[in-house]
């Protein structure tokens, strides 16, 4: 099916909203000693949260396709920002590498699980967004039709 | 419909989003901060300014001191975990190899704590009265009058092994796994003055 611009405008919008969630959680990952909150490497309650923060694109996005496109999005915008996140003190301020050699393999050999979690979660969360919004559209025809005014 | 005003409909959902995605925008932003700050405690501290001395009391003993000053620029206090210091004399002629002049030690519960953007000046003192080791020290000064180097027993070459390791402020540094050991590294300083050299 065709992608229309709205669309895109709805994913970049659904986007913006989750990906600071799934930033913060990798980067938290790498160094839970020094971030606040912390999760404290747990990839349970990762993946917990990676599930919430899937539901708003089933919820605000109809079509499932795009909604789990939007899943995709997210994360890799917010995997990328965790990496600039992680890279800053290199890249913005003069401060030598701490891990030279394996700069970028250490942080995806931490992360990549997570990295997974997240894609599961978030397409685990696109259905029970799904299912909330139909349960609310249902809620408000039920009443509409209830008061006389359908 | 236009995404605004679908966004609009749905505004619970939507400004709950929007919230949660500000809080961890923030969070993320504000540990980004803390590492780059962590960042600058790892390379700005350091050691400088070291007095070594060595002076012969009246009563014979030999008095060794050290004073050293710890600097620290970044916005985090440093707790020093353990302080080493130990002073000995390389004896290249014949055995032993060195003569072993004083040692001290200061470990986590002596509370050392230095403050943010501020630095302190670590002194040790050793006094050396063992008969056995102050003529081991003072062979060593007589041997040398014999050869080019004219040295007395306060001007020996005694060669200063200073050590500081410091956990930079409250941040958890008890880990245990191989692949958590990353973490103390990171918020742990540890800096030596040896033979003359900052390190």
């Amino acid at each position: 099916m065709k992608v229309r611009k709205e669309d895109w405008k709805r994913m970049a919008a659904v986007a913006a909203m989750s990906a600071p969630a799934i930033a913060f959680m990798t980067f938290d990952f790498v160094f839970p000693n020094i971030s606040s909150p912390s999760l404290d490497k747990s990839v349970f309650v990762a993946f917990l949260l990676s599930i919430l923060f899937g539901m708003p694109s089933g919820y605000l996005t109809r079509r499932t396709d795009l909604a789990i496109l939007t899943v995709l999005i997210y994360v890799f915008l917010g995997y990328s920002l965790a990496i600039v996140a992680y890279s800053a003190p290199f890249v913005f301020y003069d401060f030598h590498i701490v891990f030279p050699g394996l700069y970028f393999l250490f942080f995806l050999n931490l992360t990549v699980i997570p990295l997974m979690m997240f894609v599961l979660g978030g397409f685990i969360g696109v259905v029970l967004g799904q299912l909330l919004g139909e349960s609310f559209d249902r809620e408000e025809t039920a009443q509409a039709f209830s008061r006389g005014h359908p | 419909m236009s995404v605004m005003k679908d966004l609009r409909n749905r505004w619970f959902v939507t400004m709950l989003s929007a919230a949660a995605g500000l809080f961890f925008a923030g969070a993320l932003a504000l540990s980004t901060l803390t590492y780059v700050s962590v960042m600058e405690a790892r390379e700005g501290v350091e050691l400088r300014n070291a007095v070594e001395s060595a002076e012969l009391l009246s009563n014979g003993s030999l008095k060794v001191s050290l004073s050293i000053e710890l600097i620290n620029p970044s916005p985090h206090c440093l707790r020093i975990n353990s302080i080493s210091w130990s002073v000995r004399i390389d004896n290249t002629t014949a055995a032993p190899l060195f003569i072993p002049v004083t040692t001290a030690y200061a470990g986590a519960s002596a509370g050392i704590v230095v403050d943010a953007n501020d630095g302190t000046t670590l002194g040790f003192e050793g006094f050396v009265s063992d008969p056995e080791r102050l003529a081991a020290i003072r062979g060593f000064a007589n041997f040398s009058a014999g050869s080019d180097d004219d040295y007395t027993i306060e001007i020996l070459p005694y060669l200063h092994d200073f050590r500081v390791v410091a956990w930079i402020d409250n941040f958890d540094h008890d880990y245990q796994y191989y692949r958590e050991l990353y973490l103390n590294d990171m918020v742990r300083i540890e800096r030596s003055y040896y033979g003359g050299e900052y390190r």
